[in-house]
């Protein structure tokens, strides 16, 4: 059939198995050119393989070809394919002196038994058909090499005795014909679909398997020669050789598959049979049509046998090769990664890394599996690391990690991991898998922001240094006069001690007062990360609003500020929301610059929404913001003030947003004045436990 | 140590500055009256011919300046100490070109602070006399004013009767007039009066701050 081979548009490569067959037989007319072909001259063997004097075919092998090409031919080509063979049939039955009547009988219940062979499988099989897994072997032996011919040789068997053709009994006629087929379906039938998937692999082949299976061949067909032809005939005392060609058999089905198995055995069955036709071996003793019934048996068993193991093998086979190629395919998907990945114990001991993860730490894979990547972390993160990943144990869900590592280099970067748990049936956490990459640099720009912040920090107290003089001049020029006060006291007659108590106590309150404002400033000044906590946003508005009084007074700015009552808590860092409050008060009066003074009003106010989320709003009764410079207004560098830096904003931005908030900014809709609202996510109750 | 209708006026926001303050003045003798804003200040009965102001500069509503601007021009010349938490040089000396005794920043130690008190006070004394003064001159009549500048300038009778055309005896009869409504016995007390005179009757009729006026801001 490798003539038939034509060009094909590539199928997707999953359509592909399955298509392998049409692949092949690609034209209706090709089909049918090489099924004609094919028919003729298994006509020809058929009659050649008869037992003579009696004409009874061993292996009536048209019947099967009809029937394989159906098999791997669509349903729509059917008919044509039996067209087909209309002339071959009669060329090939013509030759042997058959009645024209019992030509056309045989063509009938040829294709009837193609016909129900065909269909059954395909039925079963639910379409596409291929003789490579053990369930489509079980519908092939069913449907192709017992029930087709089981049906169609009562109809051969009928024609004959309608024909009043020969004469052979009714039942004779239904043996020999149904073990003639089966044989046929067996081994022709097989070679047939398994060889037409095959021949693509033959191209594939090495050197080495030819000749491994030109040596099989050769053994197998000498072998065969020797007990099938060599033997004297009914070799009784010597049956055992019978079993001689198995461990070829054996051979083929366990090195070369299913169609090694069936080539085999085609080889194997023509050679007994070509030597029971010619009185040797050991079938040769009894009349032809025993002689022929025991051979077939015989062929029909072995063909059975080694079918299932077959079948058995390459579908074994074919999982394993689909678990490699699926494991191939999830290694190579691991092992490509940039990201790190690996596996541990719940005691850091490692147990897998890929490849990036060797490359990113400059060590063999050896050398890291079997150690505790602990040891890969700075002294000061290791013991937060081994904690959160206990708490991972525990709660046996996902997580994610940020902290040190030591690099190659000796220098420290940043990782960000994400680690799942893996539970035994048990219920334990016996392993964890971890997806990791670098944020060396994220985080390098984190603390380059952080320093940026801390500079406009230190900017927006220096601006507000007279106010904050103000703050702590006012408790010291309070405890001055009460203290000197008390020493005038002291020396007067009567001394009124209830009095100097009073002042003792306002002046330690005063004293209490100016250090909070120290203290405040501090906190405010100080260089430092993140650090996350629950805030009560009225707090932290009110002591901002402390922090400016004085400048608004300065300023003679008048100012309202409205809290919402019950307002959910906000997770989030203390000095740096105050720092973003700070700025949109200062922005705020620093826009009011040039309005009169009876006109300046600065509002603060706070909100909570439905949507979980709390509202800062700043508004002032400035200018305004030119319509254009809206888009830009939180950009870096980006100002609108003579001696602004552009910070402000945007690194009140980058705050809120590392906040998950949200900051914006509008033109107030009286035309006078422009209002900031910081948006920030209200930390949920239930989640915090 | 000073007369008991002298009152030391406390403007100031902060409350435990304000009780601190009022306790130190009350310990050093003076009376003292405390407001919260410049508002109940200027809403408050008060006798405005005695006693000072210490008032501090910044404050929510009308702040200290601005009390200083509106007593000036209710005409109310109550001496005025400023205390501050911090203050700016321009604004201290708009503060001092409009009057005030002194500018002083939070802590204020007793010294300083008694000091400006005293000199506030002093400050008020002299406003009294001269307005005291001043109107005994607007109770003169236009001849004996003339007779006055003449008499101050050290002219004799008899050049001041040519001058303005009169009798010489009439000059001696118009001088002993101004000698008793202004309350002098000597000529040299007559010419102090008038100096007096020129400083506070000239700023009146000018508007404006006049920079003649120089108080001891320093009691030394």
């Amino acid at each position: 059939m490798k003539p038939a081979v034509l060009q094909m548009p590539l199928p997707p490569v999953e359509a592909l198995r399955s298509n392998k067959l049409r692949a092949r037989l690609t034209s209706p007319v090709t089909a049918a050119f090489l099924v004609s072909v094919a028919y003729y001259l298994g006509a020809k063997l058929g009659f050649a393989l008869t037992l003579q004097p009696q004409p009874v075919s061993v292996l009536w092998p048209p019947n099967s070809i009809l029937l394989a090409a159906l098999l791997l031919t669509p349903p729509r080509w059917w008919w044509f394919l039996f067209v087909a063979v209309i002339p071959t049939h009669w060329a090939s039955q013509l030759q042997s002196d058959v009645p024209q009547m019992m030509i056309l009988c045989w063509y009938i219940s040829n294709c009837c038994e193609a016909l129900i062979g065909a269909g059954s499988i395909r039925y079963l099989s639910g379409g596409k058909f291929r003789l490579d897994t053990f369930r489509n072997m079980r519908f092939f032996i069913f449907g192709g090499v017992f029930l087709a011919p089981f049906l169609s040789s009562f109809l051969d068997a009928g024609f004959v005795a309608f024909n009043g053709w020969g004469e052979s009994s009714y039942w004779e006629v239904w043996r020999t014909r149904f073990f003639s087929n089966v044989l046929a379906t067996l081994t022709l039938g097989t070679v047939i679909v398994t060889w037409s998937d095959a021949v693509q692999d033959i191209r594939k082949t090495t050197p080495r398997v030819i000749a491994e299976a030109a040596l099989l061949a050769l053994g197998l067909v000498l072998v065969s020669y020797f007990v099938f032809v060599r033997q004297e005939p009914g070799g009784g005392s010597r049956a055992g050789l019978l079993y001689l060609p198995l461990p070829f058999l054996l051979w083929a089905a366990l090195r070369f598959g299913m169609a090694g198995k069936s080539a085999s055995v085609l080889v194997l069955t023509l050679i007994s049979i070509w030597g029971t036709a010619h009185g040797r071996g050991p079938f040769a003793s009894h009349s032809p049509l025993e002689n022929a019934l025991s051979l077939q048996i015989f062929l029909i068993f072995v063909c059975i046998l080694l079918l299932c193991l077959a079948a058995v093998l390459e579908e074994r086979q074919r999982s394993l090769e689909d678990l490699r190629t699926s494991e191939e395919r999830y290694r190579e998907v691991i092992e490509t990664q940039t990201d790190l990945i690996c596996r541990f114990l719940p005691d850091t001991t490692l147990t897998f890394v890929n490849e990036a993860y060797c490359r990113f730490f400059q060590r063999q894979r050896e050398q890291l599996i079997g150690r505790r990547f602990i040891e890969l972390i700075p002294e000061p993160d290791r013991e937060k690391t081994l904690e959160r990943i206990a708490t991972l144990a525990e709660a046996r869900g996902v997580q994610t990690i940020e902290h040190q590592v030591l690099l190659p280099n000796g220098r420290l970067g940043w990782h960000h991991w994400v680690n799942h748990a893996i539970c035994g049936s048990d219920g334990r956490v016996v392993e964890l898998q971890a997806i990791g990459h670098d944020i060396s640099d994220r985080k390098q720009a984190e603390e380059a922001h952080e320093r940026l912040a801390h500079v406009s920090r230190l900017a927006m107290v220096g601006e507000l240094t007279a106010s904050i003089a103000h703050e702590i001049n006012q408790p010291l020029g309070a405890i001055l006069s009460n203290a000197e006060a008390a020493s005038m006291l002291l020396d007067a007659t009567p001394r009124n001690i209830e009095e100097i108590k009073q002042i003792l106590a306002d002046i330690r309150k005063d004293d209490l007062r100016a250090s909070d404002v120290i203290r405040h400033i501090r906190t405010l000044l100080r260089k430092r990360h993140l650090e996350m906590e629950l805030l009560d946003m009225n707090q932290l508005v009110s002591d901002v609003l402390a922090l400016t009084r004085a400048e608004a007074r300065k300023r003679n700015i008048a100012w309202k500020s409205e809290f919402a009552p019950a307002l959910p808590m906000v997770e989030g860092d203390r000095v740096h929301l105050q720092q973003v409050l700070l700025n949109l008060v200062l922005n705020g009066m620093d826009a009011m610059a040039d309005m009169p003074e009876d006109e300046r009003w600065l509002t603060v106010s706070t909100a909570g929404s439905e949507s979980g989320q709390v509202e800062i709003v700043v508004s002032d009764s400035g200018n305004g913001i030119r319509p254009d410079r809206l888009p830009r207004l939180f950009e870096t560098f980006f100002t609108t003030k003579k001696e602004g830096m552009g910070l402000g904003l945007s690194i009140s931005r980058m705050i809120v947003e590392a906040h998950h908030g949200q900051i914006r900014a509008e033109n107030n809709n009286s035309g006078r004045g422009a209002t900031f609202r910081v948006v920030l996510p209200a930390h949920h109750v239930a989640s915090g436990t | 140590m000073n007369s008991t209708t002298s009152i030391v006026h406390v403007v100031d926001d902060d409350e435990s500055y304000r009780t601190a303050l009022q306790r130190l003045l009350k310990a050093a003798g003076y009376q003292t009256r405390a407001y919260a804003s410049a508002g109940e200040f200027l809403i408050t009965q008060r006798d405005s011919a005695r006693g000072c102001v210490v008032l501090d500069l910044h404050m929510p509503g009308p702040n200290g300046l601005e009390l200083q601007e509106a007593l000036s021009i209710r005409g109310e010349k109550l001496p005025i100490i400023f205390i501050s938490g911090y203050a700016t040089v321009p604004v201290s000396v708009s503060a001092m070109k409009a009057g005030a005794v002194d500018f002083l920043t939070k802590p204020v130690e007793r010294e300083v602070l008694l000091g400006a008190i005293e000199a506030a006070m002093t400050r008020a004394e002299e406003i009294r006399s001269t307005e005291e003064t001043s109107r005994q001159y607007h109770g003169l009549t236009q001849r004996e004013r003339e007779v006055l500048a003449g008499v101050v300038e050290g002219k004799m009778n008899k050049t001041i009767a040519a001058e303005l055309g009169i009798a010489e005896r009439t000059v001696k009869a118009h001088r002993a007039n101004v000698m008793q409504k202004l309350n002098a016995n000597s000529v040299p007390e007559l010419v102090q009066i008038s100096g007096r005179l020129k400083n506070s009757v000239i700023p009146s009729n000018s508007s404006g701050a006049q920079s003649e006026i120089r108080p001891g801001a320093s009691p030394a």
